[in-house]
């Protein structure tokens, strides 16, 4: 196509992050007339997964506070270089070797996104692999500045039996909470959620369920993932949370609940969903935005105009994009900016060393994971812990002989580094692994909204992802509403395809 | 066979399409003619490759065809005796080969041959790992190879289905054709490796160290997994002679097991499999049990009776914060119940308390009230 | 007769309370009617080593419901001598090799439709034969193989059993002739399989299994052996361990951890009656599980609520109910 000047689409979706994506993908085979476009000039939005240069061109136009990029999710992005890669001791690889995540995700055994990619058979072009252990980092103890413990976390029955520093009544009490939480949104544990929820989890711990030993804490802490405190973690947060890992476990294999799409993550999944689009005829164009929109100028035929950043004018019955995509002049102003303090610091590393010992089999003939979860706490019970996201080389992610440290939180970042840090020291690996390169930036929340103004007439808002490091349940809510509403009421078998080969095998 | 755990999503078989039918009756009549074709042969007597390879296109359709494997195991003892028998000059490469492995060139392709069918089992078994005639041709190719070949080479096989049955036991932990088949490949591999000293049944023993580290390493991924605890049970008796364990050995040994259900029941007092491996060790004391494998050699009536109040005292501290367990109560009452006969004053227990539990068991375990009434008769509650 | 699961599926019908949940025998019938009309789908065919017992199954399954004669009795007769071979053993359909699983399941059918002296009149000494056949599979340690390709399980046992049991052929049926097999041989290999949870397991050495007791206390049973060698504390021991087999759903499961089946029903059930200890498990419960499982539309039952339906778990729900006594069901004998 030479020019898009004076087309005219069914559906234009602005932006290739998950949402928008996974909306092309479940229209693939609807027979409307779809332009998907993007003014970044790669695929994934603020999914995006990016090689070492791009993340470099990334980190220059995101270096700025949030007022210099109102139309991006990100901001305060910058870069260092440790001492190391001067030296040449240990090398980085070549910038097409990495494949770095920008918002990287557990994505959970039960998550409904899963099925939606079996049932509309892209599965079969998707690599997950298995984020195995979780490991806690306990805080350097006074006096012992070099000091730090690493500690996998007991994650099941087995675990908990097995587990030596755990005496026989902790044991069962640490049980009896994991039964609890098993079964807490049943019938007859709702009286007693309803009585716990306030709590924090710690206490009701100890009063409740007699786990006396506080050292069981953290590696709950670490299975919730909260971004605040532990004494500002209820119940009503961890339980839910710490049940979706629990129920999550052995349903794709013995001993892990959670996998990572190979190559990028989400981004991986963004693009295959677009190339599903593509192949069934929509139309793809990168580096190109939407400038402006005028409501539609004939009202009989109910049409968008709308200008794109390159100039061109095109027409088009749906609109769909997430808000930052859309321009101001159509469905609303950018929504506010959330509060500040809820905005999420994160930092990647490209670490020096496999970090062999994060990655242990899941069970006694299980997978070698490719990824792990590591909960760092670097200020005590009152200030938030930081997360890590370990991947290995076999995520696709970097080259062999080095691993991807995704760390996030909410509050001080230079906590951040301390929390790599304290990692790699607790590794024990000698000599002790290095930074290799590392970047920074800001994540910024968006402000919630009411579900009902989303839309105006055929302008279609989709809920950005959270900034949080878990996919949430909710990924598919919006797409499916904006399907159903393009698609016209009564519209059936969404994200529901038949496999291409198999018809080709018919014939 | 029967339709275990199909989910109901996949009936659907009542709203196929003209073009699904179609697609089926061609299906039909394509493994109609197979069919055919196998069984003309086989009554033919044309033990060909040919034929072989049919039976193995039919097998791989459908495993469950018995009639097919015996036909298999015609053609194959056919070409066993052909090869043995042969006295044609082999190739130089083939005597290479043979002399390599230690063999006569007629039994190197023997094993060869085998070799290649339990190769072409390994898919179907990882596909249908509940399918009798499966297991049973692999035990077949595997007898064979032991009455044919020399038991150096036979125990090589032997020994590449341990590894077998470890991943498919791997793959589902509980699968009882793979435990039945495991202590298949251990008592071949202890009969031949012992130079055909061992009786034909009896355990030589050389394995089970091994074999009951990993009951250990089953047990550890899956606390639940009864049949891995069942088998470690079976092995302790060979262990303990393996070891000529003394009393004093034999004591330490079962408290250590004691010790490890112990912590196992703590973490899971509700996991039936972990009290059934208690009354196991329990059952080792009683002389009453017949069936129950020794472990104390010999147990005497005050030793019983010290194990009881011991295990009953333990199993009472269970009940804080398992006061709703079922099994703890059972447990309590049938240990009891022995207790009051090996020790007629027993001291340690009252009948008030006794009642106490049987009243609580009652309460938590409706289901099974009448077993309950007669347990309350038996022991004069 | 088709093997093939389906077409329906067990569920409880729009609207009804489990209170008002009743067996819908009609459909049932029909249902196992319809089995032999599925010649179109491939799953028929794949099924064929099954047809025997397939045949079995819907036949006994339509003696319980009250309706012995909904399949003709000349084309099951036709049928199941058609898969008779020369050595006196029977295959699962005609042309397959002769198996000691079939050979019981045809002479159950033989007896249930009266066929003994159309036996006769095929092959001349016909019963005396086939107990000849079965009697050739015992091994010198007194197990029984499968076939002439030496599988040995105690399910062929048990069939050995039950088949020459009805062929009256039992050593003890006939006291003035020499014993065709070694019924003591027999038994001790049962008490080998014995272990100290109760259960029996299919082999010396393997873990306790509910089919394996069935096969196990059923053919102590046939032997005339089970009171004397169990007593009362190896019944109590015994009825423990399959009284434990009924979740809090009231279906029965196989072994310790494992997921309730239909199938169990008769297992677990008719090996506690055995024992005179059906009561150690809530029948009405048990029933209610059993109805939850069928299709109240179009018939058959189910492993579970919910899965597809087929001819296998339609008979051995039934028997369950039998068992329990569920009104308008014949009698079942346990063993």
């Amino acid at each position: 196509m030479d020019s898009l000047d004076n087309t005219s689409w069914d559906v234009i979706i602005t932006g290739t992050g998950l949402p928008q994506s996974l909306l092309a993908l479940s229209l693939s085979r609807s027979g409307k007339q779809i332009l998907h476009i993007d003014r970044n000039d790669y695929y994934g939005g603020d999914e995006a997964a990016l090689a070492l240069s791009e993340a470099e061109q990334w980190v220059k136009k995101h270096g700025g506070d949030a007022s210099e990029n109102a139309d991006s999710a990100y901001s305060h992005a910058t870069i260092s270089l440790s001492d190391a890669q001067e030296e040449g001791a240990k090398k980085l690889g070549f910038s097409r070797a990495y494949s770095l995540a920008l918002a990287p995700h557990l994505v959970y055994a039960r998550s409904n996104l899963l099925p939606a990619v079996v049932s509309s058979r892209t599965h079969s072009q998707l690599e997950f692999q298995a984020i195995g252990s979780w490991f806690t980092v306990t805080a350097p103890l006074d006096g012992l500045p070099s000091w730090s413990r690493l500690t996998r976390v007991p994650s099941g029955r087995e675990d908990v039996f097995r587990d030596d520093s755990l005496d026989l009544r902790s044991k069962r009490s640490l049980m009896k909470f994991l039964r609890f939480v098993a079964s807490y949104d049943e019938e007859s544990e709702q009286q007693r959620m309803v009585e716990l929820k306030g709590l924090p989890l710690s206490v009701a711990l100890k009063q409740h369920f007699g786990l006396k030993s506080a050292a069981a804490v953290g590696p709950l802490l670490a299975l919730a993932l909260p971004t605040v405190s532990e004494i500002e973690t209820t119940m009503e947060f961890a339980v839910p949370r710490i049940a979706r890992h629990l129920r999550s476990i052995g349903m794709f294999g013995p001993g892990f609940s959670a996998v990572l799409p190979k190559w990028g993550g989400l981004a991986e999944i963004a693009q295959v969903a677009c190339r599903a689009c593509a192949v069934g005829g929509g139309v793809y164009v990168l580096g190109q935005g939407i400038k402006n929109a005028i409501r539609a100028e004939d009202a009989e035929d109910s049409k968008l105009r709308l200008e794109l950043t390159g100039g061109e004018e095109v027409t088009a019955r749906w609109l769909v994009g997430c808000p930052r995509d859309l321009p101001a002049t159509i469905s609303k102003p950018i929504p506010n900016q959330a509060d500040p303090a809820e905005d999420i610091m994160k930092s990647i590393s490209i670490v020096s060393s496999p970090l062999t010992s994060l990655f242990p089999p899941t069970a006694e003939g299980g997978v070698i994971p490719a990824g792990a979860v590591v909960w760092v706490e670097v200020a005590g019970s009152s200030s938030p812990s930081v997360r890590i996201l370990v991947h290995s080389s076999e995520s696709g992610e970097c080259p062999a002989g080095q691993c991807v440290l995704y760390a996030s939180l909410r509050g001080d970042p230079s906590y951040l580094d301390t929390a790599v840090q304290n990692l790699l020291e607790s590794m024990g690996e000698q000599p002790k692994p290095e930074v290799l390169w590392q970047m920074q930036y800001q994540h910024h929340a968006e402000a919630e909204q009411p579900q009902n103004t989303t839309s105006s007439g055929h302008v279609f808002t989709l809920q950005p992802l959270s900034t949080g490091i878990v996919l949430e349940d909710d990924v598919l809510k919006d797409v499916e509403e904006a399907w159903r509403k393009i698609m016209g009421n009564g519209a059936e078998g969404f994200m529901k395809f038949e496999s291409r080969e198999g018809v080709d095998e018919d014939e | 066979m029967q339709s275990h755990g199909i989910p109901r999503v996949a009936a659907t078989t009542l709203d196929k399409s003209e073009q699904a039918r179609n697609k089926e009756r061609k299906q039909i009549i394509q493994y109609q003619a197979l069919e055919r074709d196998v069984v003309d042969r086989v009554k033919a007597k044309d033990y060909s490759d040919t034929t072989f390879q049919l039976t193995s296109q039919l097998l791989t359709q459908n495993p469950e065809y018995y009639t097919i494997w015996n036909y298999r195991r015609l053609i194959l003892q056919h070409v066993f005796a052909r090869e043995l028998a042969a006295d044609e000059e082999p190739s130089e490469q083939d005597s290479a080969a043979a002399e390599k492995a230690n063999l006569p060139p007629a039994q190197h392709e023997v094993l060869l041959l085998i070799k290649e069918d339990l190769q072409f089992l390994i898919p179907l078994l990882k596909q249908y790992p509940k399918c009798y005639w499966i297991w049973n041709h692999r035990s077949w190719l595997l007898g064979t190879a032991t009455k044919h070949l020399p038991a150096h080479s036979a125990v090589t096989l032997w020994q590449a289905e341990l590894g077998l049955v470890s991943k498919m036991l791997g793959l589902d932990s509980r699968n009882f054709h793979g435990w039945g088949y495991r202590r298949e490949v251990v008592l071949a591999i202890e009969r031949l490796s012992s130079n055909g000293d061992g009786e034909k049944g009896s355990r030589t023993g050389n394995m089970v160290e091994s074999e009951f580290a990993y009951t250990t390493k089953m047990i550890q991924s899956n606390l639940s997994n009864f049949s891995a605890w069942h088998y470690r049970s079976q092995l302790i008796p060979l262990l303990l002679s393996s070891r000529n364990a003394d009393t004093e050995i034999r004591r330490e040994f079962l408290d250590a097991e004691f010790e490890l259900i112990t912590r196992a029941l703590y973490t899971d007092p509700y996991d039936q499999s972990l009290w059934f491996y208690h009354q196991y060790l329990m059952a080792t004391l009683n002389p009453a049990n017949v069936q129950a494998l020794p472990v104390l050699e010999p147990c005497g009536r005050v030793q019983h009776a010290r194990y009881l109040e011991r295990e009953i005292g333990s199993v009472r501290e269970m009940l804080e914060g398992a006061e709703d367990c079922k099994y703890i109560y059972q447990a309590l009452l049938e240990y009891s119940g022995r207790y009051l006969e090996v020790e007629a004053e027993g001291g340690k227990v009252e009948v008030g308390e006794m009642r106490g539990w049987l009243r609580e068991l009652r309460g938590i375990d409706p289901l099974r009230e009448g077993r309950w009434r007669d347990l309350e008769r038996k022991m004069g509650l | 007769m088709s093997l093939a699961a389906g077409p329906g599926r067990g569920h409880v019908a729009h609207g009804q309370l489990p209170g008002e949940l009743r067996l819908v025998v009609d459909k049932h019938v029909a249902y196992i009617q319809s089995l032999d009309t599925r010649r179109d789908e491939l799953e028929y065919h794949l099924t064929e080593h099954l047809r025997i017992g397939g045949i079995y199954w819907g036949l006994t399954a339509l003696h319980l419901l009250g309706h012995p004669d909904a399949l003709p009795r000349d084309g099951l007769l036709a049928y199941v001598l058609s898969c008779l071979h020369d050595d006196g053993g029977f295959g699962a359909a005609p042309g397959h090799d002769a198996h000691i699983l079939y050979t019981g399941y045809s002479v159950q059918i033989l007896t249930m439709i009266d066929g003994f002296d159309a036996l006769e009149e095929k092959m001349a000494g016909g019963k005396h034969k086939v107990a000849t056949f079965i009697a050739n599979l015992q091994q010198p340690d007194g197990r029984f193989a499968g076939d002439q390709w030496g599988e040995t399980d105690t399910r062929f046992l048990f069939s050995a059993f039950y088949t020459l049991s009805l062929l009256g052929y039992m050593p003890h049926q006939r006291p003035s002739e020499p014993p065709m097999i070694d019924v003591q041989a027999a038994t001790a290999y049962i008490k080998a399989c014995h272990n100290s949870d109760g259960g029996f397991g299919v082999a010396p050495g393997a873990e306790s299994h509910s089919g394996q007791v069935f096969t196990c206390v059923g053919a102590l049973s046939v032997a005339g052996e089970l009171d004397s060698y169990l007593g009362e504390e190896g019944k109590d021991r015994l009825g423990a361990w399959l009284s434990e087999r009924q979740l809090a759903s009231g279906g029965l499961n196989g072994r310790p951890e494992k997921l309730v089946d239909v199938c169990y029903s008769w297992w677990v059930g008719s090996s506690l009656a055995m024992i005179d200890r059906l009561h150690w498990i809530d029948q009405a419960k048990l029933t209610t599980f059993i109805l939850q499982c069928q299709d109240p539309d179009q018939g058959g039952i189910a492993d579970r609520p919910e899965d597809m339906v087929d001819v296998f778990h339609t008979v051995f729900g039934i028997a369950g109910l039998s068992l329990v006594g569920y009104p308008g069901i014949g009698e079942v004998d346990p063993a």
